[in-house]
């Protein structure tokens, strides 16, 4: 049972980065990878603020938000001129700096050794220590976070992100500044994305550099393409089946020498079979 | 000395670079998307060649052209199996990304279930590998060889792209596919024939880098994202453009080992790239 | 929602559902027939090498402990899990090997952050885990169910430190890995290197992933050191001693335990003469590395390996001290165990933080690809 709650605890954080993804990639169109970024931010402003400050993570849910959006801002700004594949490339370049400042900056990251020993979450005299409390917490975050998302799609300023997606030209000669409203986006998306990474940094209470890689950000892509890009519930079934479908293949029974890499295999060929036969993944509608 | 051997190693990374690049902007410019399955091919032609040349023992320069047919294949197979039905449904770029991305990865855990995951060295011996002394300065036989035969490769491509009838159909065909097609161009066929020229090209990048230092399953996306970089760096449409935004990273990077340390060195590409972005978005050759 | 969205979601659904019934429903490990213990490492991704070498070590451990009778009477089983070197990974795995395979202990992780994503589940759990390769200081710190048999960096560097200043090399230039286990070999040697009154010429790094090491070498040569001390996995290491001959650097080169790896000196040959390295000093890893060589088909032993195997041992050793697969029994007879003979070290005591209390290195020396120890 703890096995499943402990699962579910990362279908809820992953459900988290995969909503915000969603909104940047999906609603907006906005091609970014650097989502395991602003995760990181998220998760080494808790882990710092908590281990050497001695915060209570409650609080760096608050503050790591405003701090990825900060630096989302600032980024956001620097990169308001490109689209599509130059803006991607914007933002793996953004990422791959990020990751290797925190692998070098030792003082305040851990460098190569990380940030161990991040506590649980306590409030008064309540600690969310075990699975299923963390559970509880996690699905809270992860409600609240869905209500802003579902918000925002059904709002006006979901509708012209959606217009900005379809034909950006023709909204610009509508008189919408269309760069402020990708800006907006980009930094709520940042802001969602830090929450994921304060739950995980709490959860898991070590992190370091390895766990904010290209790799990351690509198995977000993934999520919300597989879910069914630009639907919040998309993001949110991504989540569920890309935790779970490599954690049942643990049950399959490959050779011990294979199990590995047989994972890895089948998640390359998911991802193009899935391109070749449904683009628009499980749920979703906007075809790509 | 020091410096005079820094030239050199920059030279070797830069060629190497230029070789990987020049396949990779074949297949950039005609079907325009970042295909990071470059990097299969890349890891298929040195594991083909460490196949051949060291378990079967067939000798050496037929094992090469073995490796690179194989690995020209391979790409081509991807094409006609994968791409080619994207790319005729008009599938978006990021669509084809992740597809490439996909293969990418199922053919890396392949090549680890056949091979293991550990390090590959194509050289039945290493120390058969002699170093040679350049003006005071050393590079091994590998790395001279590979410059001299990059240098050709430059030279031959470059002549076909810009002086021959196909060098005019490939031009044509990235210019505009559509337009190449109304005037007759196979387009399919002539896509076919690039991404078994990349794949090739890619391939003989791998058995360089497996004969001189050796290569890993795990390695293809680390070897792609400096080439995309490249490609952009040199802006996406010219062919020298390219090979310039090859030696511009080959030397800030061992620049940056030699006065900021080596933790630093994947980090630099990424740093040029915003930098050259910001400043000057459609590379540094317009076109 | 179309037709076939509704198809493959009720699909998933049903799959999901047996799952996780099939899950919740095995069998607990204490009362079937074996004795199960959790492994973890990491078997996909750039280090997977690390993770692969293990099972195989772990794989002739299993086959030995039980044709010498198993543990308590049973025959031991290893359940293999992935963790990918990452804590996230580890964490699922170490989950699912407490939960639904109902291990009596864990053998793992290999990458430090695997272990330190995994510990506090672990330790929740009360489950004995021991690390078989995780150097990283703040190991010690993560529970009282914590323990590696893997000594700190901190012997193996004071000693390689000391021995180069006995020789006359006070000039050394460090050349290591970056990550934890490079970071951590290059902080001990400097602290015990300058201590001795050595200089520390230069300090470099490269990514593991790495096998280009030529710019660092590069400006090495132009040092006019004494000795390299470099810190290097495996592949890194092949390259890199091939191109500090390459460029004909006459320094010694000096390397940590990863060395012990017959792989790297059959492929440098003659390349590698003259290279030494510190390594834990036992009796019987000439014939573990003949076992590994039986199994593989081809010589390949990664250093983790070595602890990987005298780690099963010793759990099974805990287990049978313990006369119980009691989880807290385990832990209990683990820190009291004092293990002989193993091939990694030649005796394991654990001290309160569950790290080994003590290793004894000897030195190597590579001649024609064979090494031989050096006498002192």
């Amino acid at each position: 049972m703890e096995y499943i709650f402990h699962i579910t605890i990362l279908i809820s954080i992953y459900g988290i980065l995969a909503l915000a993804q969603n909104l940047v990639m999906g609603s907006a169109g906005l091609l970014t990878i650097a989502g395991a970024a602003f995760y990181g931010i998220g998760a080494y402003t808790a882990a710092i603020l908590a281990t050497a400050f001695g915060f209570n993570i409650f609080t760096t849910l608050i503050i790591a938000p405003i701090v990825a959006g900060l630096i989302a801002l600032g980024i956001g700004i620097s990169f308001a001129r490109f689209r599509d594949d130059y803006f991607l490339l914007a933002t793996l370049g953004f990422l791959m700096i990020f990751n290797t400042v925190v692998r070098n900056w030792e003082n305040v990251t851990g460098g190569s050794f990380g940030i161990a020993g991040i506590p649980k979450p306590h409030i008064f005299s309540l600690t969310f220590d075990t699975p299923f409390s963390f559970l509880v917490l996690a699905l809270i975050v992860l409600f609240i976070v869905i209500g802003i998302c579902y918000f925002i799609s059904r709002s006006s300023f979901g509708r012209v992100l959606n217009a900005i997606r379809e034909d950006e030209d023709a909204l610009k000669i509508f008189g919408y500044k269309t760069s402020t409203y990708k800006l907006m986006v980009f930094v709520i998306g940042a802001m969602l994305s830090s929450l994921g990474g304060v739950l995980l940094a709490s959860y898991i209470t070590f992190i370091d550099a390895n766990l904010f890689t290209v790799n990351e950000s690509i198995l977000l892509w993934a999520m919300i393409i597989l879910g069914g890009i630009a639907k919040n519930r998309g993001a949110l079934l991504g989540a569920l089946l890309l935790i779970t479908i490599p954690e049942a293949l643990r049950f399959f029974g490959f050779p011990n020498e294979i199990a590995g890499l047989m994972r890895q295999c089948i998640y390359g060929l998911l991802l193009v079979f899935l391109m070749l036969y449904r683009p628009k993944g499980i749920l979703g509608q906007y075809k790509l | 000395m020091i410096t005079w051997q820094i030239i050199l190693y920059i030279l070797y990374a830069g060629v190497l670079y230029s070789l990987l690049v020049i396949g990779f902007g074949f297949i950039l410019r005609s079907v325009k998307f970042f295909n990071v399955a470059y990097g299969g091919a890349f890891l298929v032609g040195g594991y083909m060649m460490f196949l051949f040349y060291r378990v079967l023992v067939i000798s050496f320069i037929p094992a090469i052209f073995l490796s690179l047919f194989i690995s020209g294949l391979y790409l081509f197979l991807s094409h006609k199996f994968i791409f080619s039905f994207l790319i005729n449904r008009k599938a978006n770029n990021f669509v084809l990304l992740i597809a490439s991305f996909g293969f990418l990865t199922a053919t890396s855990s392949v090549l680890g279930m056949i091979f293991g995951s550990q390090a590959t060295i194509i050289a039945r011996r290493l120390s058969d590998i002699h170093s040679l002394n350049i003006f005071g300065g050393t590079l091994n036989i590998v790395e001279a060889l590979a410059i001299i035969i990059i240098f050709t490769l430059i030279c031959i491509f470059a002549f076909i792209y810009f002086k021959t009838h196909f060098g005019r159909v490939i031009r044509a065909v990235e210019d505009d596919s559509e337009v190449a097609e109304l005037v007759g161009i196979p387009k399919g066929k002539i896509f076919s024939q690039l991404f078994f020229i990349g794949g090739a090209l890619a391939g003989l990048g791998g058995i360089i880098q497996g004969l001189n230092v050796g290569i890993v399953p795990a390695s293809g996306l680390l070897f792609m994202l400096p080439v995309i970089v490249i490609s952009v760096l040199g802006g996406i449409r010219s062919f020298w453009g390219g090979i310039i935004g090859a030696f511009i990273l080959a030397i800030a990077q061992k620049l940056t080992v030699v006065f900021f340390g080596g933790s630093w060195e994947q980090a630099v590409p990424f740093v040029i790239l915003i930098i050259v972005l910001l400043v000057r978005p459609e590379g540094i050759l317009k076109k | 929602m179309n037709k076939t969205a509704k198809i493959v979601v009720g699909i998933v659904v049903v799959v999901l559902v047996i799952f996780g019934l099939s899950s919740m429903s095995k069998k607990s490990g204490t009362d079937s027939e074996t004795v199960k213990i959790g492994f973890m490492g990491p078997l996909s991704g750039d280090t997977a090498n690390i993770g692969q070498n293990a099972q195989a070590a772990i794989a002739i451990a299993v086959d030995e402990i039980n044709n010498a009778g198993g543990v308590l009477g049973k025959n031991v089983e290893v359940i293999y899990e992935d963790d990918g070197c990452s804590g996230a990974t580890a964490a699922n795995a170490v989950s699912k090997l407490i939960n639904t395979d109902k291990v009596v202990a864990i053998l793992g992780a290999a990458c430090s952050g695997a272990t330190l994503g995994a510990a506090p589940i672990a330790e929740a759990a009360k489950v004995p885990m021991l690390s078989y390769c995780s150097t990283n200081p703040t190991v010690s710190q993560a529970g009282d169910y914590i323990f590696r048999n893997v000594p700190s960096d901190f012997f193996q560097a004071n000693y390689a430190a000391n021995y180069l200043m006995g020789k006359g090399m006070k000039n050394v230039a460090l050349l290591t890995s970056k990550d934890d286990w490079g970071d951590g070999l290059k902080k001990a040697f400097t602290d015990a290197f300058t201590k001795a009154g050595g200089v520390i010429v230069s300090s470099d790094s490269f990514d593991p992933a790495s096998k280009d090491l030529k710019a660092q070498l590069t400006t090495i040569k132009g040092m006019n050191v004494d000795a390299v001390y470099f810190a290097g996995y495996t592949d890194p290491s092949i390259a890199g001693l091939k191109q500090a001959h390459d460029l004909g650097i006459k320094a010694q080169f000096f390397g940590a335990d990863a060395w012990d790896d017959t792989k790297i000196w059959s492929e440098l040959g003659t390349l590698g003469d003259g290279a030494m390295f510190t390594v834990v000093g036992t009796n019987s890893s000439a014939d573990f590395k003949a076992k590994m060589k039986a199994k593989l088909g081809k010589d390949d032993l990664i250093y983790c390996s070595n602890y990987a195997y005298d780690g099963l041992k010793i759990l099974a050793a805990a287990i049978n001290k313990a006369d119980s697969v009691s989880k807290t029994a385990v832990k209990d007879a683990l820190s009291k165990i004092k293990y002989t003979g193993g091939v990694g070290s030649a005796e394991v005591m654990f001290d309160n933080n569950g790290d080994p209390t003590t290793a004894a290195y000897i030195i190597k020396r590579a001649l024609g690809g064979k090494l031989t120890e050096v006498s002192q």
